[in-house]
């Protein structure tokens, strides 16, 4: 077989073994610093990061985000979301509570909503789990999708509507697609076909190049006209069949 | 299938609405999509424009609507779409007023009116058309240089030159062709274009017999520019030719032009030759087509004259001159004498003559359709002088060439290098035949044509269109390919990428898709694009597992993430590296690279397991074990597998969960440290071994086991650094597991026979001491290294080491000795600051506040480093404290506490907050209020939960209080009054 380069042995062997391990655990600051230690605590408000020169304190208000390293149990966890998704939730909350503070817990709280939501079709769950995590991580765009989707289930479109049609307009192209997908969806629900079919198609007309949304656009776009009995809906689905020949849309036509 | 969109290099004839639709709506698209995207009510028009071109004019009037509704004052920037609605649905009136409305000299009033026009000559409203057209290049006194907007003239150039001729206004399409010469054409395109200049002025020449100097005027200019065309090479030579002929035929100067004609006939003979010899069609392509076709005109046109003027002979004729014509009058024809018939006949009959072999050997080439009409009058002219014609051709149409037949005279232009003309039959036959088995070659070859043109947007145009279009096409695929490798060698890597990454990602199941996307990685990696290269490599592992690649990529991926330390995503790799590798070197490093991910991660559990999972592999013991099948690869399987033996048993002795067994698991660490000393008694990581061995002992409470495997390891590793400094490495060990006495120790019994060490192992030792309090030992270390060394190095840090020390125990005369001794060794000693601040320290607790101030000066002038200065100043507050000097010293915390944002740096934010309670210490002594009242702002403003806001409160009332007292009294109650 052929040999990959030996460098990554020589750099196997430069391992010293009693040197200081890496920073397993990483504090960032409101002020934008980070504080890099082994490990993380957090307790009454506080945090306490074990750096290499010590013990160091910040209290709730200076710390934007700790982060420290994967927990145990997690990836069991995760790996039961798909045949035991009940039994998953609850590792992911108690994950959840143990890592209380740390980053761990936003990344468990999404888990237990995607997986309410998605496997269990619980959406209020969701709602509510999407509703306990930290505020900064629901800035994370597909968080905040996930969320809206929930919302929308749940019909509280008044909700989501202001904040999709501030993300329309926002600079991030996949994410302004994304929701314009979504009202469209709202239109969808309420059975309102043209403003449907006229979100749909503006992802068609502004967003050719993010195939990741062209082809479910053309997909809803069609359905919505369909339901119009227009015309042009044909046509928009043969385009989806033609340009993506394999994705899950083509193969709903 | 659509037809190619690609630009077109189509002769202008070729031109027709569609493109006038093209270039317009590339206009539009320019316009919305890229310009203004910020603005709602643009994106909404952009959008609105999009659903008509989508076909949906309805929706689009929907949008509209909404728009208008909610941005009432905004109506103007709705002109555009309005106008393009009206269009769409052929309210031409209506349209017109809407863009007579939008200023002509802007970029949207260009695009729409040249939309408009296409719109007008599809409605066969030409001088309309004209008009719209005209008013755009009334924008512009000279050819534009900016490409895009070249390219946007240049086709509405052509575009109204084919409105015009359409509409015999050849002259005006003359002028209008002649717009684009001054742009940047290449030289074959410009002489194709120059030669249909000539043909538009030698008709329009034609059509003023009644204007003997406007027609001399046209035909000169003709003429001045044959000259500009004939310098070209033989075929261009032979076409100025046929021009000229056709010139002296408009001057009736018959004889004339058939003796040019006759002069270069060898030329034309020749060139058919060698299209002969290169297999280019004949019918399609000689010159001699154009040879016959002018000789025929000039037959024709004689002979129609010798009728005329036969006619104009006889007395009764009236004298009126139809040109062209066989009959001058009503029943002229009947006029004529039979030998005047025939001397006409005869003539009109070598016409035919030569109409016919245009149409029998050259029945597909350019002068076909006009000789087959020219032949039908011909025959009736014949007919009708009494004679009569036999035909040896069909006058029906010529079949047109097949598919086959006209990729073949492409790949032979190609072949023969001629890509300009390539590109054109390619494109020709391409719109004609769009999906054939020929077209995956047919497009690679195009777009290596316009490549090779200098047209690399074409040529990338061309690529990407048959990725979009034919995606999942194997053949197509090969062609993609075959571009992208051509580019590569043509030193366009940029477009070479791109061709292989659109082949990536349309032809996903092609078998040389995980190559190409592993090259592609490679080649990211050479630019250094580290974000792109996982990018790639992550596609390949997950798209494909079964590839020949899919090993590499992943062994790359998990190399580069271990090197960013991003050890999950690196163990995942190695681990399914491992999983699926042949048994093998490369193998067990991958097995050993994910142990190691969970050990630099900490995760001593997980690392165990792993480094376990290597030794039970790469056991050599094992017979027949297929790591060692390949004897180059034993050595370094073996180190590997001492490597994770050790690891293995380190790992095992640094698990702490559960608590309940670690005992267990430190007892096994000891076991397996024992087995790797028996296996690997000569090993390089024997001492190591050994030395870690007794590291676990002092975290068991083992001390006498402890120091027995320290001693072994010096009686048995004596030349290692380990073994010669058992006794430190003992120190370092139980300092590590918190086990200071025996430490200390140790020490002691390294005091004792100092011979046996390096001063280096005494000068770590102080460190250590230092470090963790024990002054009185560290300092008996930097003694005894003192004593054994003259390097001037270690001896700074010893001087520096006592200095510290003997502050630290209270001995300020010699803890200012000794940093004395370092200044004086070295006063520009890398300790200097330190140094510095020690002896300040020192010198104030021995109340020499002179040379304290004198220590503090030289890190004022010596050092410019802020935060050092910050930590100076703080030691001078407390000199000038000490010294008595209040004032001094609140100055000096004033300045540390004054600091515009103290919580910026938490490094010296306990500085600031120190310095501030001290000053406001000060102020109250002072008796400063305003100062009192400032300090406490500050610290509730910065520190509001500090221990001692309550303090900081009281003596913020005690301030206000201080200060309404000191108050003068309002006048009324001003004492005396």
């Amino acid at each position: 077989m052929e040999r990959h380069g030996n460098s990554m042995i020589v750099f196997v062997l430069a391992v010293i073994v009693f040197a200081v391990p890496v920073c397993a655990a990483v504090i960032e600051l409101e002020t934008g610093k980070k504080v890099q230690g082994a490990s993380i605590r957090y307790s009454r408000g506080q945090y306490t990061i074990e750096t290499p020169t010590g013990p160091r304190t910040y209290s709730e208000s200076q710390v934007r985000r700790a982060i420290s390293s994967k927990p145990a149990g997690w990836d069991q966890a995760i790996s039961l979301a798909r045949s035991q998704p009940e039994k998953s939730i609850a590792a992911l909350e108690e994950i959840a509570k143990a890592e209380k503070g740390l980053d761990w817990d936003a990344q468990a709280y999404r888990y237990i909503a995607r997986i309410s939501s998605e496997r269990l079709g619980d959406f209020q769950q969701a709602a509510e789990v999407y509703e306990r995590m930290p505020p900064y991580s629901m800035d994370k765009p597909e968080v905040k999708i996930g969320y809206w989707k929930v919302l929308i289930e749940l019909g509280r479109y008044d909700e989501v509507e202001p904040k999709l049609n501030k993300v329309v307009q926002s600079g991030n192209r996949e994410f302004s697609a994304r929701g314009q997908l979504l009202r469209g969806d709202i239109n969808m629900k309420q059975r309102r076909w043209e403003p449907a079919a006229l979100d749909f198609l503006r992802v068609v007309h502004f967003y050719k190049r993010q195939r990741s949304v062209h082809a479910e656009a053309l997909y809803k776009a069609g359905k919505s006209l369909e339901e119009l009995r227009h015309d042009g809906a044909s046509r928009l689905l043969e385009e989806l069949k033609k340009t993506y020949p394999d994705s899950e849309y083509a193969g709903k036509i | 299938m659509a037809r190619l969109d690609v630009k077109p290099a189509m002769k202008y004839w070729e031109a027709s609405p569609c493109l006038g639709s093209a270039l317009a709506g590339l206009l539009i698209t320019c316009l919305f999509a890229v310009g203004t995207m910020a603005d709602e009510v643009t994106d909404e028009v952009s959008f609105a424009s999009g659903l008509i071109g989508m076909g949906f004019p309805d929706l689009a009037e929907t949008v509209l609507e909404q728009l208008q509704e909610r941005y009432p004052d905004r109506v103007e920037d709705t002109k555009l779409i309005r106008a393009e609605l009206a269009m769409a649905y052929r309210r031409f009136e209506e349209a017109e007023k809407l863009v007579g409305e939008i200023p002509a000299n802007s970029n949207k009033g260009r695009a729409i009116r040249l939309k408009l026009g296409t719109f007008f000559y599809g409605a066969d409203q030409v001088d309309k058309a004209r008009a719209l057209y005209e008013e755009f290049f009334d924008q512009f006194d000279t050819v534009p240089t900016d490409p895009e907007m070249y390219e946007t003239y240049e086709k509405a150039s052509l575009h109204l030159t084919v409105i015009l001729e359409n509409a015999g206004q050849y002259e005006a399409a003359a002028d209008s062709l002649g717009r684009i010469f001054a742009g940047n054409l290449d030289s074959e395109d410009l002489r194709m274009y120059k030669e249909k200049q000539v043909t538009l002025w030698i008709r329009a020449a034609e059509g003023k017999e009644a204007a003997a100097e406007e027609k001399k005027g046209l035909l000169d200019k003709a003429a001045g520019q044959i000259r500009d065309i004939e310098f070209g090479g033989p075929f261009w030579v032979v076409r100025a030719t046929i021009l000229r002929a056709k010139i002296l035929l408009a001057e009736d100067k018959f004889d004339e032009a058939l003796a040019i004609l006759k002069r270069q006939y060898r030329i034309f003979k020749q060139i058919e030759v060698s299209y002969q010899e290169e297999r280019i069609s004949i019918p399609e392509f000689s010159p001699k087509s154009g040879y016959h076709y002018v000789r025929g005109l000039v037959y024709q046109e004689k002979g129609f004259d010798a009728a005329r003027n036969a006619q104009r002979r006889h007395p009764d004729a009236l004298v009126v001159d139809v040109p062209n014509s066989l009959e001058l009058f009503v029943g002229g024809l009947e006029t004529l004498s039979e030998v005047e018939k025939l001397a006409a006949r005869k003539i009109v009959g070598k016409a035919v003559g030569c109409y016919t072999k245009v149409l029998k050997d050259y029945g597909t080439g350019e002068h076909a359709m006009d000789a087959r009409l020219r032949l039908a009058e011909c025959m009736d002219a014949v007919r009708r002088l009494g004679g009569t014609i036999k035909l040896t051709v069909d006058l029906k149409p010529t079949k047109p060439l097949d598919a086959d037949e006209m990729f073949r005279i492409a790949d032979t232009f190609y072949r023969n290098k001629k890509h300009r003309e390539a590109s054109e039959a390619y494109l020709k036959v391409l719109n004609q035949f769009p999906k054939t088995s020929a077209t995956p070659r047919v497009l690679t070859n195009l777009g290596k044509s316009f490549f090779h043109r200098g047209h690399t947007l074409d040529a990338q145009a061309t690529m990407m269109y048959m990725a979009e279009q034919f995606s999942g096409d194997g053949e197509v695929a090969k062609g993609i390919l075959k571009l992208a490798t051509f580019f590569r060698k043509q030193s366009a890597p940029v477009l070479s990428d791109r061709a292989y990454l659109e082949f990536v990602e349309h032809f996903p199941g092609h078998p040389k898709a995980p190559r190409v996307l592993y090259v592609l990685a490679q080649l990211a990696k050479e630019k250094s694009n580290e974000t792109e290269e996982a990018r790639l490599m992550d596609l390949l592992v997950a798209r494909y597992p079964d590839s020949e690649y899919y090993l590499k990529a992943l062994w790359v991926g998990g190399a580069t993430a271990y090197e960013r330390e991003q050890f999950d995503a690196a163990k995942m790799k190695f681990t399914l590296y491992g999983d699926q590798a042949p048994e093998g070197n490369q193998k067990a490093n991958a097995m050993m690279l994910a142990a190691e991910c969970d050990f630099r991660k900490e995760r001593y559990a997980d690392a165990f397991k792993g480094f376990r999972k290597v030794v039970k592999a790469l056991d050599p013991g094992l017979a027949g074990n297929p790591y060692y099948v390949q004897s180059e690869e034993n050595g370094d399987n073996e180190s590997l597998y001492q490597q994770a033996f050790f690891k293995q048993a380190y790992c095992l002795s640094k698990i702490e969960e559960p608590v309940e067994k670690v005992s267990d698991f430190r007892a096994d660490a000891i076991n397996l440290f024992d087995e790797f000393a028996k296996r690997f008694k000569a090993g390089e990581l024997a001492p190591t071994a050994l030395a870690a061995k007794g590291a676990v002992y002092l975290q068991m409470d083992r001390y006498d086991d402890a120091t027995t495997t320290f001693e072994h390891l010096s009686e048995t590793f004596p030349d290692t650094p380990e073994g010669q400094n058992s006794l430190y490495t003992l120190v370092d060990a139980a300092m590590k597991v918190g086990k200071a006495d025996i430490a200390m120790e140790s020490v002691d019994k390294m005091a004792a026979n100092p011979e046996a060490y390096e001063p280096l192992m005494f000068a770590r030792v102080g460190q250590l001491m230092l470090a963790n309090d024990l002054h009185d030992q560290a300092i008996r270390a930097y003694e005894i290294m003192l004593d054994s060394t003259e390097d001037p190095g270690l001896r700074e840090r010893g001087y520096y080491g006592l200095g510290t020390s003997y502050h630290a125990k209270g001995d300020c005369g010699k803890a200012i000795e000794n940093i004395q001794e370092l200044i004086e060794l070295n006063e520009k000693t890398g300790y200097f600051f330190e140094a510095s601040m020690v002896l300040a320290k020192a010198c104030r607790m021995c109340e020499q506040y002179d040379d304290a101030l004198q220590a503090l000066t030289a890190i004022y002038e010596q050092d410019k480093d802020a935060g050092r200065r910050k930590k100076a100043e703080f030691e001078l507050a407390l000199v000038q404290l000490a010294q008595g000097r209040k004032d001094a010293a609140f100055a000096s915390y004033l300045r540390l506490s004054l600091y515009p944002d103290p919580l910026r740096d938490p490094v010296f934010s306990d500085l600031y907050r120190v310095g501030t309670l001290r000053c406001l210490d000060l102020a109250m002594e002072l008796k400063d209020w305003d100062a009192v009242l400032l300090m406490a702002e500050r610290m509730k403003q910065f520190w509001p939960e500090d221990n001692r806001i309550g303090v900081v409160n009281n003596f913020r009332d005690d301030a206000l209080l201080e200060k309404a007292r000191e108050a003068p009294l309002p006048r009324e109650l001003a004492p005396g009054q």
